[in-house]
């Protein structure tokens, strides 16, 4: 048995970072935000390199990869602020996929993922009602929604564009994330087995994104404090400063390795405990990263012409996306409770299946 | 800073499963005191217990009595004997740091007359470093090592020396000329020469495993000097780094968390579900992190920064443990009640403030976390 996790191809994670480190600067991620829409030419160029369809299944229209593979992209994405809603984009086609609907071409995007909120019912080969905060909705050329048939059953219905209208909404990173209002049109729809799985991959890839967010905070700050003189030299010799610095290497080093592991259980078709766990490290982090990168940077980081709002307003975003972390900690506790003990639970391999009760 | 997510391998958890059989059977519950972690009490029989079966020294050279193991190895040991706030005093400070300490600056007389010892669990070791005026400021201790003929004499005093009242042996770093850095010099002490005088000082909660050292005219052979004259500042630093990045430094609240964990107010409140919740998915990712350092000395690195990052921030969880039990807990512990789970309580309540400034305070874990950042100047992110 190999002890190392599994890693994500190497080439592959290189044209990840030359490709969002080139296209995804500062400038065009303003741009995006100032027009409230998809930015398409830079859709087309990730097409180009069929990154919007990593980790999809070569029969599905998609390039395949492995989970360390889409947990790389989502990292890297979500690292330069990415103005284009990938993670919703993978999860929909993953949908599709997975619910054996085969491909559609084009960005997707997606709905019902939120345990708590539920998505209107397919009755009757119908789909009714008005669903928030669907990223990418305006723009997309379906919307994937994960919901249930009138015989309870999970389904995966695939609402084209023509079959819903949008009512603009945005979201506090500036990102358009309209309200669908579903007319009853054509629906394509499928069942889909094992809805848990999906909800914690989904999980899984959030916390990649969060992951990726505290790992550039830490970069642009410890760049910024070593950059900034004040009293003579830099900001960041100053050790009330490098409490902040310190902080955030914590938060970026904590955070990479819990989804790195939690990834690997997935992987190895479990995950339960490792996803939740991760979730609520990696919310914990990212809310303590926020915090020190904003104090280490001072007036400068409150400012919209300095791009630490552009990742900070996305840890936001990110942070209760589909959930509240409060929840997930109670998911742990409950689990933790029923385990034999705190200490063998936290030394478990994920190899060793779900918790005994 | 990226650690490389890793897992245990098939030979790793058969030997975490045959260390919980043999826990299972040489500590029952109900046979023992569950402590705070690594302040355990001195228990002399068990850690001979422990070196019989092989689970002391374990990183140790074969020929010197101990089995050739890894850190991950040591690592899983244990993990196992703290969740269970098993009684490792005796033997603690040898089998983390005097041990390999001596196995990597040690003479072949100075291993051959140590290093069985520590894997037999029969040697004790304590630290003596700090000094009444050198504190975290480490380079300024005065203690000083006079050469003689075959040997030194040294005059001076050291402090905060957990557990030599029963430790055999102390590691202890001396002046042996003033400059800062190139003028200190490690030794092996043995605790019972002559001129070496070790007192107790009452710990915050009553305990008497505190002790400081008073050298008068203290002869020692210059056989138990550890490694080159003007060595002891790099030595002592690699020595922080066994001592800075393991499981003890997460672990020290766990048996109060399993107790706890079991009451049923936590069971009934989904409020107390969550904080409970909070802490063991810390845990699981402190655990996640000290396995990462472990293979990383495994594969012959030496991860002094990835150490010092972990401890800064563990220790603060551990001591946040506490306070979010103490919380629950709805009143003050008492140190003297009938239940030893509050007993326990009072006792963490009282020591918890030590974890954060003992094996250096967090205040010089974030100096040596930023040199060390600074260095690789990004590199591995």
């Amino acid at each position: 048995m190999n002890r190392d996790t599994v890693r994500a191809d190497e080439e592959l994670v290189e044209l990840l970072e030359d490709f969002f480190a080139r296209e995804v600067t500062p400038d065009v991620v303003e741009a995006a935000e100032r027009r409230q829409a998809l930015p398409a030419s830079l859709w087309e160029r990730a097409c180009a390199v069929q990154i919007p369809w990593i980790g999809i299944r070569e029969e599905d229209g998609g390039v395949g990869g492995t989970i360390a593979d889409v947990v790389a992209l989502m990292h890297h994405a979500a690292s330069r602020a990415t103005p284009l809603p990938l993670l919703e984009h993978h999860l929909a086609a993953t949908l599709v996929s997975r619910a054996g609907l085969g491909s559609v071409d084009g960005l997707l995007a997606v709905a019902g993922l939120s345990p708590r909120e539920d998505a209107p019912l397919v009755v009757g080969g119908s789909l009714e009602g008005r669903i928030a905060d669907v990223a990418g909705a305006a723009d997309a050329a379906a919307v994937a929604v994960l919901t249930h048939d009138g015989a309870g059953q999970d389904v995966v219905a695939v609402v084209r564009r023509a079959s819903y209208d949008v009512e603009p909404a945005t979201r506090i990173d500036g990102t358009p994330a309209p309200t669908v209002v579903l007319s009853g049109g054509a629906l394509t729809v499928n069942r889909i087995e094992d809805r848990a799985a999906v909800q914690r991959y989904a999980e899984l890839l959030r916390c990649s994104a969060l992951a990726g967010l505290i790992g550039a905070l830490d970069d642009l700050t410890s760049g910024y404090v070593a950059q900034r003189h004040q009293f003579g030299k830099p900001v960041g010799a100053f050790q009330a400063v490098q409490i902040h610095t310190v902080t955030l290497a914590q938060a970026a080093s904590v955070s990479a390795l819990v989804v790195d592991r939690a990834a690997h259980a997935v992987a190895l078709g479990a995950g339960d405990f490792e996803v939740a766990a991760a979730s609520v490290v990696v919310a914990q982090h990212a809310a303590l990263a926020v915090a020190a990168a904003h104090q280490a940077h001072g007036a400068i980081g409150m400012t919209r012409e300095y791009p630490l709002q552009q990742l900070t307003r996305r840890v936001h975003v990110l942070r209760q996306l589909w959930g509240s972390s409060a929840e997930t900690a109670e998911l742990v506790g409950r689990t933790a409770l029923a385990a034999p003990s705190l200490a063998e639970l936290v030394a478990r391999h994920p190899e060793e299946g779900p918790i005994p009760r | 800073m990226r650690l490389q997510a890793t897992e245990l391998t098939g030979a790793e958890r058969d030997l975490q499963s045959d260390v919980r059989s043999w826990l299972d059977e040489r500590l029952p519950p109900g046979s023992y005191l569950p402590a705070l972690g690594m302040g355990a009490p001195a228990d002399p029989d068990f850690s001979r217990d422990l070196g019989a079966r092989g689970w002391l020294g374990m990183s140790l050279p074969v020929e010197y009595g101990g089995h050739g193991r890894t850190a991950v190895d040591r690592l899983i040991v244990v993990e196992e004997l703290l969740a269970r706030g098993a009684p490792v005093g005796y033997h603690w400070v040898a089998d983390r740091q005097s041990g390999p300490s001596i196995a990597a600056n040690g003479t072949d007389f100075q291993k051959r007359e140590i290093l069985p010892g520590i894997a037999s669990g029969e040697l004790s070791f304590s630290i003596g470093m700090s000094e009444p005026d050198s504190g975290s400021d480490l380079a300024s201790v005065r203690t000083r090592a006079e050469r003689v003929a075959d040997g030194w004499v040294v005059n001076g005093a050291k402090i905060w020396t957990t557990g030599a009242h029963h430790s055999t042996h102390i590691l202890s770093l001396f002046r042996t000329s003033e400059d800062r850095h190139t003028g200190l010099t490690q030794f092996i002490v043995p605790a019972d020469t002559p001129g070496l005088t070790i007192s107790p000082i009452e710990f915050i909660d009553g305990t008497r495993d505190f002790c400081e050292l008073a050298f008068v005219d203290m002869f020692i052979s210059d056989e138990w000097r550890l490694g080159e004259v003007g060595s002891g500042w790099g030595q002592n630093t690699g020595e922080l780094a066994l001592e800075r990045g393991g499981v003890d430094r997460w672990m020290s609240a766990m048996s109060l968390l399993e107790t706890w964990a079991t009451r049923e107010a936590v069971q009934a409140s989904a409020s107390v579900a969550a904080d409970l919740g909070s802490i063991v998915a810390r845990c699981w990712a402190f655990r996640g992190m000290s396995l990462a350092v472990a293979r990383m000395v495994d594969d012959g690195q030496s991860p002094v920064t990835e150490a010092a990052l972990i401890k800064e921030m563990a220790t603060r969880f551990e001591q946040e443990c506490v306070e979010i039990v103490a919380r629950h807990f709805g009143r003050t512990p008492r140190p003297d009640a009938e239940d030893p789970a509050e007993r326990l309580l009072a006792t963490a309540v009282q020591v918890a403030p030590s974890w954060t400034i003992r094996g250096g305070t967090n205040e010089i874990l974030r100096s040596v976390i930023t040199k060390g950042l600074r260095t690789r100047g990004g590199e591995g992110r």
